[in-house]
């Protein structure tokens, strides 16, 4: 089953993360901006309320979360209701795919990427954005899992983890950058982003078609 | 949704062609109607604006 549950009934709770940890999302956004190609013809996979596909300028994007996706709509993006492993688009359509804190809450992360692989045009690019499991902030998120009603039902990898399923999809040519180097109460400005992975625990994987 | 997005969709399941009908549409955006899958004849309904294209059995 879709995870929808909580993020339709945690509507404002979702929104007070963003508002809460305004420099944690700033980072990441900054860290995701960086590897995006010059193209505005993307999808966001998972696209929330729109939080990053509206400041990035994206779009078109799909969420299983009714709740969400109205107020995506709301934001201009052009929302579809669909899960990442049964994408509704046509072969070959996108530049590139944007995939943020959304492999943890898909049931099938191999069926996901294939879906991906196949909306992408020949060379077109799957960014994913996700905690690293083996980050500090990962580990914390694991280990107070149980208290949040998002991560309850959340499944982290570790990057290792998710260029392993890239590559049983498809994907070649992975480049890696990485940001959040605090934890995220004491974040009280942009972190830098950074070439690479392994320091910082949140990591943006861009992968090639 | 807007009409242009018909362009890229197709049926989430089989992957079949999608024929569009359309009950209410507002400022060049596609409030209420439906898509049926060509192939399958699945139906997908459009909703305030929204296509809700999840798998049948995820859907409500």
């Amino acid at each position: 089953m879709a995870k929808t549950k909580p993020f339709d009934e945690h509507v404002s709770k979702y929104e007070d993360w963003f508002e809460k940890n305004e420099f944690v999302f700033e980072s990441e956004l900054l860290a995701i901006g960086g590897q995006l190609p010059k193209s505005n013809n993307g999808v966001e996979i998972g696209v929330g309320s729109g939080r990053f596909a509206i400041p990035l300028g994206i779009k078109i994007g799909v969420d299983p979360s009714t709740k969400m996706s109205e107020i995506a709509r709301k934001g201009g993006i052009g929302v579809i209701d669909a899960v990442a492993e049964n994408l509704p688009f046509d072969d070959s359509q996108f530049d590139f795919a944007l995939m943020v804190t959304t492999i943890c809450f898909v049931d099938d992360i191999e069926a996901a990427f294939e879906e991906a692989y196949r909306v992408l045009k020949p060379d077109g690019f799957l960014i994913i954005g996700f905690v690293d499991k083996n980050s500090p902030v990962g580990r914390l998120y694991q280990q107070h899992k149980k208290e949040s009603v998002f991560y309850r039902i959340a499944t982290f990898y570790t990057v290792d983890e998710v260029v392993f399923n890239l590559k049983k999809a498809g994907f070649k040519s992975f480049n890696f950058t990485q940001t959040i180097f605090h934890n995220l109460a004491e974040i009280k400005d942009i972190e830098q982003v950074k070439e690479g992975c392994g320091e910082g625990s949140f990591v943006v994987i861009r992968a090639t078609k | 949704m807007k009409r242009d997005l018909m362009d890229i969709l197709c049926c989430p399941m089989c992957k079949g062609d999608l024929k569009l009908t359309v009950v209410d549409e507002k400022e060049e955006e596609i409030i209420t109607g439906s898509l049926k899958c060509e192939k399958c004849s699945e139906v997908y309904p459009i909703e305030d604006g929204i296509p809700n294209m999840l798998p049948p059995d995820l859907r409500e």
